[in-house]
């Protein structure tokens, strides 16, 4: 419930790139490269796992038009983390800018710069290769057998900060806790249910795929331009790789084409940034949409065992999660990922007993990375999944068993304090919780109340129902840090600088409605740039869903910081003080007995006048909590049981994110990650062949839906008023990715009895599951 | 595709004779939607073959004589009795595709997903390939093998013709496929034709799930005569279905490749049979 | 490498362009400085390098440059500019239709070919004709709302 009245926050106004970027101006890395940039390609290992015996560059660094050739052997070998998280990191240091070891098809074997891409190809065929192929790890339960294959047995891998690393043994992390006895509250439970889940590989699909150019100043500064969503991490790592300080490379973020976290990462700008060291020429490379499936980052697929003990009543005794996560050939986001596979799901239900168990293993496939989701999705997938199965157990609707457990405003978990980031987390009370209104305004949507047991229905095309709860959170709390500079121009108009990463969300929009309710003044009058590491304050960037919560906060204070010099300004204009001023309509006016300035007197007063000084100031934040937003999905499914093809009939989302800051916009991203979810449910599918080779890296095989696929789809915001948050505000970008694993598998199983346990949910699958009455033995992941 | 030169003839007796002296390394160019999909990187000229007048749709003799560069657009717009490509058209890939993809480079490159050739087979086509005389290849000899390989230098496919639907025959046709621009997992089109309440002739094509398009003569044979109906079509498709190599694509087994056609086709021939009864 | 001139009429102007043999349409306008048209998967799957040949749709990313010689081709330059905007344009804006935006110019030319050749286009229309365009941020729903809204069925005008 929004307890103010805003001016501009809570609006729905235009988004401020959004005629630039509908007109086609130029706005993208790629819209900026420079006609005389060289071209960068890699040549990617045809092998999942070897290492190269010999290698001979000499005929392609020969060719015409090829500027310079990288490889192994003419770069420095620094381990470090890809992963674009906050220093010191909790991913392990396992990568280089390039090895001689390969493992993953696609692994980096070198790169060319040349005048043209054909050019550039032609010489990464020239270059000679010989490799010892080395067996590969291919599936997730095979990383940890005794005599694996070990993926980095390089002496540098090493974790970081103090948490359990062992390479040798493939394991990449782990994380363990207990509260209260699992087994003693399984043993007091009148029902238990015990099933493994497997979540699938999957990406992010910006449309945009990854971008990065750079050039070398008449400083000698690299100047890199690349889509990001984390351009102070991006600087730092690309620093820490080529060993140079900090102070020689410039990150500047044009638009992003689309992120999602696949952007979270350093993937590119080590070459890109290297290239132009040494050509000291532009340089400029793009990801094919086939690298961008196989060597950037993706969904990290998760082999999980759910145990779940319930009395009749519906009183839930114990949980037990147990993920196995595949972080591919490298580390990266790998132990918070699984951190938050507990984290963001098992405070959802209050219960006495929980275990955790989170391990994380090397494999010689794909490197997972951040996902939209970040952990929560995987683990929403077993957790709701487990939900129906307990609650078909037990007797209940899984609509009344969901709703009399769920956390409420109030409570708090021990959770909270058990898991963080890779370390412990931070106690906290839910002070802002709407989810049984959410679970109402949903149910009503869908017609839940016309849901009938799959043994009531009957003929080939069946309808079902499913559910499913979230949560997630919106920043870390204790570590991330957020800033912004405002500063006043002579018409009354503001810059808005800040390290915060608009990576398509709108978060730049939203941003500047926070600042523009603080000043009083309209959204058109601030001028918003970001990011760029030589301009605007640091930020940790956009992840974490803390963009709207976390930056927010910081630009609200700095603007309250703006406002007090504004008002003081005034102040001494109108003679009178600051107390008996207030601003409103980009004025300042006194609250009693008239008189005022407009915003641009005010700052043509303080730059020419008297007392000169630049109105403005700098905000940084970090945040002691981590307010969850809450979700309750609805899917309505048709099952053709003849050929076990499931289509999606209605999907209903239901999301508390406290105060919409910009409706249209939260709505937007609550759609979009419901559609990517929906996809991801049942169409987007990695397929390997024996070798480890991708083996539909593009969009004609790789299926997400378009316009023409879309179910109905109905948003409903239900607010409440976080008061940690700006204005009232929560997070609304990740939460709504985790709902439809779980709401189509149990729709799909009150449509026809089929329980699906493995992603995607693919007619062949429902099909073999409806041969073996509803149940299919569990497929084994990769 | 490593194209050296390219040549935009406007007559087709000029693009023959420049497509006759390239030889080998002549790239005839339509749609261009397919060259993703090929290998060859040897130099090639590629010969625009949109503007020699080949495209459009005409109604002869109670056959449609289409131009072999008429865009699948075309097939989808075109309404006139007895029509029904449209049906194909309509699951083709993507709108932009639909504008530049045309029926003659969909009939003479052929991949394991390909759409228009299981409708030309349950149709009953006819190919056209103009060289230096025009032959008429029926459906079934076109695509026995890769159809390009039919073609000797200086040949083009022309035209494409299809019976239209009459009176007492329906057509139906379905593509499997995930989501609506995805490839085909299986491809099933029927055509047949009613007398006196018997099947007097019947065609079933399959395709994306075996290996090249084909006809299910087996199952038509059992079809012939006999009175439709859910049992009679189960029992045909008994007696067809194992006389085919099924082959599941994009992940799928080849089990469920066979049991997809089981059942796709049992659907379309029930279609087909509603149409042909006129209902 | 073998470079021949061709003509074409790009956004109401007759131009003429010196080309590889081998150069796709996108590569020629977006170094030509036409970079509203964009590219995403470059194989014609996603939409991103739609633009409008003599009146119709097509992927500019698999199609090559010869081909367009004497033909009409339209990108999102020609569509509209701050003081003009075309009225799908400021309906993308307004409902909150562009995320990223990296998918937009595609969407509107795409919308923009079906509204001209079917002012009163309705939901089914644009599924179809849109079907070639993907988006990963909106989940299409407010595209739908912007799109429709210029339909002369809705009342809209194009």
């Amino acid at each position: 419930m929004s307890k103010r009245k805003f001016n501009v926050v809570n609006k729905p106004l235009r988004k401020i790139d959004a005629m630039t970027l509908a007109l086609g101006k130029p706005s993208y890395v790629g819209d900026f490269k420079p006609n005389d940039a060289l071209i960068i390609k890699m040549l990617g290992s045809p092998h999942a796992h070897a290492r190269i015996t010999s290698i001979d560059i000499s005929e392609a660094e020969k060719m015409p038009g090829v500027h310079c050739v990288l490889y192994y052997g003419n770069v420095p070998r620094i381990v470090h983390t890809t992963a674009g998280q906050g220093y010191p990191e909790p991913s392990p240091y396992d990568t280089f800018m390039f090895d001689s070891k390969m493992r993953f098809v696609g692994d980096r074997v070198a790169a060319v710069a040349a005048e043209t891409e054909k050019i550039a190809e032609a010489a990464l065929k020239v270059i000679r290769v010989e490799y010892e192929v080395l067996p590969p790890v291919l599936r997730i339960q095979d990383a940890m057998k005794d005599g694996a294959p070990i993926v980095h047995d390089e002496p540098e891998a090493r974790a970081v900060i103090p948490v359990p690393y062992e390479p040798k043994k493939n394991m990449a992390a782990q994380v363990d806790m207990e509260i209260g006895e699992l087994e003693k509250g399984l043993a007091e439970a009148d029902e238990v249910v015990d099933f493994q889940y497997y979540n699938h590989y999957g990406q992010h699909c910006p449309i945009e795929p990854h971008v990065s150019m750079a050039h070398v100043d008449r400083e000698n500064r690299i100047i890199i331009t690349t889509s990001t969503q984390v351009p102070f991490h991006c600087r730092r790592i690309v620093a820490q790789t080529l060993d140079i300080p900090v102070r020689q490379v410039r990150v500047i973020k044009p638009r992003i084409g689309g992120g999602f976290g696949v952007k979270q990462e350093i993937v590119l700008e080590d070459v890109v940034a290297m290239m132009a060291l040494r050509t000291k020429r532009p340089v400029y490379w793009e990801y094919t949409r086939a690298e961008e499936f196989v060597s950037s980052r993706t969904r990290h697929p998760m082999l999980m065992r759910l145990r779940m003990g319930a009395k009749k009543d519906g009183t839930i005794t114990g949980i037990g999660l147990d993920c196995l996560s595949n972080t591919g050939w490298n580390g990266s986001q790998g132990l918070t990922v699984v951190c938050n596979s507990g984290s963001k799901m098992l405070p959802l239900y209050r219960c006495d007993n929980i275990h955790f168990n989170g391990t994380v293993v090397y494999t010689n496939l794909p490197a997972g990375g951040a996902y939209r989701g970040y952990g929560a999705t995987q683990a929403a997938f077993a957790f709701e999944s487990a939900m129906d199965e307990m609650a078909d157990k037990i007797g209940m609707d899984p609509l009344e068993f969901r709703s009399m457990n769920h956390i409420k405003s109030g409570d708090t978990s021990p959770v909270f304090r058990a898991l963080g980031e890779g370390r412990e987390g931070v106690d906290q009370a839910i002070t802002s919780c709407e989810l049984a209104r959410c679970i109402k305004a949903g149910a009503r949507e869908i017609g839940w109340k016309r849901r009938k047991p799959h043994t009531a229905k009957k003929g080939r095309y069946r309808r079902g129902m499913g559910m499913a709860c979230l949560m997630q959170g919106s920043a870390i709390p204790e570590i991330d840090m957020g800033a912004a500079t405002l500063k006043m121009n002579e018409d009354g108009s503001f810059n808005l600088l800040m390290g915060a990463t608009d990576l398509g969300t709108g978060s730049d929009t939203v941003l500047a409605q926070i600042a523009a309710e603080q000043l009083g003044t309209t959204l058109d009058q601030i001028i918003v740039y970001s990011s760029d590491t030589d301009m605007t304050p640091f930020d940790v960037g956009a992840y974490a869903s803390s963009t709207t919560y976390l930056s927010g906060q910081a630009v609200q204070n700095v603007a309250q910081k703006v406002r007090k010099q504004i008002l003081k300004v005034g102040a001494d204009m109108l003679d009178c003080k600051a107390s008996e001023l207030t601003v409103e309509d980009a004025k300042v006016i006194k609250k009693q007995g008239g008189g005022e300035v407009s915003f641009s007197e005010i700052a043509l007063h303080s730059m020419y006048s008297s007392n000169q000084f630049q109105i403005g100031d700098i905000s940084s934040k970090i945040v002691h909590h981590s307010p969850p937003p809450f979700a309750a999905h609805f899917a309505e499914v048709e099952v053709d049981t003849l050929t076990g093809a499931v289509r999606v009939i209605k999907y209903v989302a239901a999301a508390d994110c406290g105060t919409p800051i910009h409706p249209k916009l939260a709505e937007g991203q609550v759609e979009g990650a419901v559609m990517n979810g929906i996809c991801y449910a049942l169409t987007e599918e990695y397929l390997f062949n024996d070798k480890g080779r991708m083996l539909n890296p593009n969009f004609g095989d790789y299926k997400l839906y378009t316009m023409s696929d879309l179910p109905e789809m109905k948003t409903i915001l239900v607010p409440s008023y976080e008061k940690t948050g700006p204005y009232g505000a929560k997070s609304i970008a990740e939460i709504g990715i985790n709902g439809p694993l779980p709401a189509i598998a149990n729709a799909i199983h009150n449509a026809c009895g089929a329980r699906i346990r493995t992603g995607p949910f693919t007619a062949e699958k429902v099909w073999r599951s409806l041969q073996a009455g509803g149940e299919l033995p569990f497929e084994e992941g990769h | 595709m490593n194209y050296i030169d390219f040549k935009s003839p406007t007559g087709l007796a000029e693009a023959r004779s420049m497509l006759k002296e390239l030889g080998d390394r002549a790239s005839p160019v339509a749609g261009s939607t397919l060259h993703v999909f090929l290998r060859d990187e040897s130099p090639k000229v590629a010969v625009d073959i949109l503007r020699l007048g080949l495209s459009g749709i005409r109604l002869m003799n109670g056959e449609y004589h289409i131009g072999a560069t008429t865009t699948v657009s075309d097939l989808l717009e075109h309404r006139q009795p007895g029509w029904v490509l449209d049906r194909v058209a309509k699951a083709f890939v993507t709108q932009p595709i639909r504008n530049m993809a045309t029926i003659g480079g969909s009939a003479v490159r052929v991949f394991p997903w390909s759409d228009l050739p299981i409708a030309l087979l349950a149709l009953n086509a006819d190919l056209v390939i103009t060289g230096d005389d025009e032959r008429v290849m029926a459906a079934p000899k076109f695509f026995e093998t890769q159809p390009f390989h039919h073609l000797q230098p200086g040949d083009l496919l022309t035209s494409v013709r299809v019976p239209a639907l009459g009176a007492g025959q329906g057509f139906a046709y379905h593509k499997d496929r995930r989501t609506s621009t995805d490839f085909s997992r299986c491809t099933v089109a029927a055509w047949l034709a009613l007398e006196e309440g018997r099947i007097a002739d019947v065609r079933i094509a399959v395709g994306a799930a075996v290996p090249m398009p084909r006809r299910m003569e087996a199952a038509e044979e059992a079809l012939k005569g006999a009175r439709p109906g859910p049992a009679a079509f189960a029992k045909a498709v008994e007696a067809g279905i194992d006389t085919l190599r099924w082959k599941g694509l994009h992940g799928i087994s080849d089990e469920f490749a066979r049991h997809l056609a089981s059942v796709l086709i049992v659907d379309v021939l029930t279609q087909a049979h509603e149409e042909a009864k006129g209902a | 490498m073998n470079m021949k001139s061709i003509t074409f009429t790009l956004n109401n102007e007759k131009r003429s362009f010196d080309i590889e043999p081998d150069e796709t349409l996108i590569d020629l306008l977006r170094r030509s400085g036409y970079t509203g048209t964009k590219l995403g998967c470059d194989t014609g799957m996603c939409g991103s390098c739609a633009v409008i040949i003599d009146g119709r749709i097509v992927n500019a990313c698999i199609l090559f440059a010869f081909q367009v010689d004497g033909r009409t081709v339209e990108t999102i330059e020609g569509v509209g500019d701050f003081d003009r905007p075309h009225p799908l344009q400021t309906a993308m804006a307004d409902a909150g239709a562009v995320q990223c935006g990296f998918c937009t110019p595609g969407i509107i030319m795409a919308a923009k070919a079906l509204l001209e050749q079917k002012p009163n286009a309705t939901e089914e229309d644009f599924n179809r004709h849109l079907d070639g365009n993907l988006c990963r941020c909106t989940g299409y729903v407010k595209i739908k709302e912007a799109l429709l809204s210029c339909s002369s069925a809705t009342g809209g005008q194009s």
